[in-house]
């Protein structure tokens, strides 16, 4: 069984700045880890996550100070892994074991906008009672 | 001792699912058709943490079980050694 680079064999690889077949052969690992996801055991997914964050940790960085091996990293995340508007959340089911659900932090956004406004108007409305009654 | 838990786990789950009588174990090497895994120490029950696992495994055809146990040990047997 041929395995694959480690996570921290990964950051290592990252900071030397090569891309190398290890490199190739650990990102597609990573594809398979990303179709199989809800699959994965809680060691497995834990692996995977760690994977996305370093991931998102380099989207973070200025690309021009990005070394090849980082920048072929962030191509795959774009192109394959990036699901910037869902993000997985897990919980214990009833059933026992961990399950993994989606969620989207879009949803999030919208109920803070709808809080946002009702107290906006709530403040207008009360404005313009004071204004009256003055 | 691992290899004697994944064998009787694999034994359960084949008596759930038939589909995967397919897959052979044989002094922890899986094996399906001509590929073999070398399960080392990863433990077999730690796929039912996954819930969806327990939910589609009924309906689950041998090759896709095989692939995922496959997907599992390579990612923890290699974050464990670190080997290439």
């Amino acid at each position: 069984m041929k395995k694959v680079l480690s996570n921290e064999r990964f950051k290592e690889v990252l900071s030397k700045g090569v891309v190398t077949e290890e490199l190739e052969a650990y990102l597609k690992h990573q594809q398979q880890l990303n179709e199989y996801q809800f699959y994965l055991n809680d060691g497995s997914f834990a692996i995977f996550q760690e994977f996305r964050k370093i991931c998102r940790d380099l989207e973070q960085l200025d690309s021009g100070i990005l070394n090849a091996a980082q920048k072929r990293t962030i191509e795959f995340y774009k192109q394959t892994l990036n699901v910037q508007a869902f993000s997985i959340n897990s919980y214990q089911s009833d059933e026992g074991g961990t399950a993994y659900k989606y969620t989207n932090p879009n949803g999030f956004i919208a109920i803070s906008s709808i809080l946002i406004a009702t107290f906006a108007t709530g403040i207008t409305i009360a404005l313009v009672l004071l204004s009256k009654i003055s | 001792m691992i290899g004697k838990i994944n064998a009787i786990v694999l034994e359960a789950i084949q008596k759930f699912n038939p589909n995967i009588n397919s897959i052979h174990i044989n002094n922890n090497i899986l094996s399906l058709n001509n590929e073999n895994i070398d399960l080392e120490n990863f433990n077999l029950e730690s796929l039912f943490e996954s819930y969806q696992l327990k939910k589609d495994l009924q309906n689950m055809d041998a090759e896709t079980f095989f692939n995922i146990i496959k997907l599992n040990a390579i990612t923890i047997l290699s974050n464990e050694t670190g080997e290439i």
